[in-house]
């Protein structure tokens, strides 16, 4: 009884399935998640120079690029105004254009209907 | 006798433990519930387009029931991974493949749409002059808003990469940086969307070019948004240390649904904005 008493006073405390134990100097676990951590950290890099050197300036370019072209366009609508007495000519008359074989359950108009640029619908 | 006794205490202490790495799920009324709320929702919507009284009460009643059980099974699902230690790798990879088929369930459901937008304009009928876009039809440019969309999509997408890295790195600030500007991105996305819905010539009932025009626009659209609430729910929980690098599945889960959202996009413009006009 007392040499299983001072076994268990000398053994190791070796814990076979706990994360810390060290097992041959560096425990897989830990080292893959290090590794993991340090990959994020150089990927977190590019992507972060990515998103602020590429994406946002190409926003900004294209910003800039559709602006112009919607004012042109604005100005074009405008024009055809004015040369038809205030409002936008209205579309041919096609069956096949604003059909309404049944009304929409809220009311005469589409959900996005919207009155200054439609002609009459 | 004493080897008895200590047969039971370990008898006993091993009952309380799975030899399994599996999770049971407990009982829980949310799935029976949430089968209600979306009949609700769907019965809803059908009086509601067919004029009955209250059909569309109905159908806010059933949206906003199916949001609040949603709330109460993703919140028993934090805590069952959280705090009580049930997510395990083999469970986060089961979810995780679930949440894979839904988007590959939502694919399909884009591929209906698409099936019928390009039933409709490779072979344009006769009922609309043999023409696509039909004549009459003034399709809306799409070097226009619709290009600076695309460019704002795929930014959302950057950012968020950049800020799921960031997480994995513990870079909170970073973290919390590039998601909020993904949610931003994704306002301003749906914002100019709005803008073109409002300012377009056509709208849904001109023609069949109208209907699956925004049909699957209208989709996407949908689609962005619920992906716009995933993403800032996910935004406001990292905020609240809420998720760990190990386990942060409805994190991930979110930003797969954001790159699903992106990528339908990249086929809505070239073959509906890009394709379909002039």
């Amino acid at each position: 009884m007392s040499f299983r008493l001072l076994v268990r006073r000398t053994a190791p405390t070796l814990r076979r399935f706990s994360t810390e134990t060290p097992v041959a100097g560096k425990n897989a676990y830990l080292a893959n998640l290090e590794a993991v951590e340090h990959h994020a950290a150089e990927t977190t890099e590019l992507w972060r120079k990515i998103s602020h050197y590429v994406c946002l300036p190409a926003i900004a370019v294209c910003a800039a690029w559709v602006y112009n072209i919607e004012m042109e366009h604005k100005a074009h609508l405008e024009h055809e105004m004015a040369e038809n007495d205030g409002h936008l000519p209205a579309p041919p008359a096609y069956e096949y254009l604003n059909v309404r074989r049944k009304p929409f359950p809220w009311g005469p108009n589409s959900l996005f209907y919207n009155s200054e640029n439609l002609s009459e619908e | 006798m004493q080897h008895n006794k200590t047969n039971l205490n370990l008898q006993l202490i091993k009952n309380k433990y799975q030899s399994h790495t599996y999770h049971l799920v407990d009982q829980s009324p949310w799935p029976i519930l949430i089968s209600w709320t979306l009949f609700f929702m769907a019965i809803g919507a059908v009086l509601y387009m067919h004029g009955y009284n209250n059909g569309g009460l109905l159908l806010n009643l059933g949206f906003f029931l199916t949001s609040a059980v949603m709330y109460f099974w993703l919140s028993d699902i934090h805590i069952e991974g959280s705090f009580l230690g049930n997510h395990t790798k083999e469970v986060k990879n089961g979810l995780m493949i679930g949440f894979i088929l839904f988007v590959i369930s939502e694919v399909f459901a884009f591929i209906s749409v698409f099936w019928a937008y390009f039933h409709s304009s490779i072979v344009p009928s006769v009922e609309i002059g043999g023409y696509w876009p039909p004549l009459g039809i003034v399709p809306l440019n799409p070097f226009s808003i619709p290009l600076l969309n695309t460019f704002l999509l795929l930014s959302s997408g950057a950012f968020i990469t950049y800020g799921h890295h960031a997480f994995i790195a513990g870079k909170r600030v970073f973290t919390i940086n590039s998601f909020f500007m993904t949610v931003v991105l994704a306002v301003v996305f749906t914002l100019f969307q709005y803008i073109e819905y409002t300012d377009s010539s056509f709208s849904i009932a001109d023609s069949v070019f109208g209907t699956t025009f925004y049909a699957s626009t209208g989709l996407h659209g949908f689609h962005v948004i619920v992906g716009t609430i995933f993403i800032f729910i996910g935004f406001l929980r990292i905020i609240n240390y809420n998720v760990t690098k190990q386990g942060h599945l409805g994190i991930e889960t979110g930003i797969l649904y954001w790159h699903f959202v992106d990528i339908v996009w990249l086929f809505l413009f070239i073959a509906v904005y890009f394709w379909g006009s002039n």
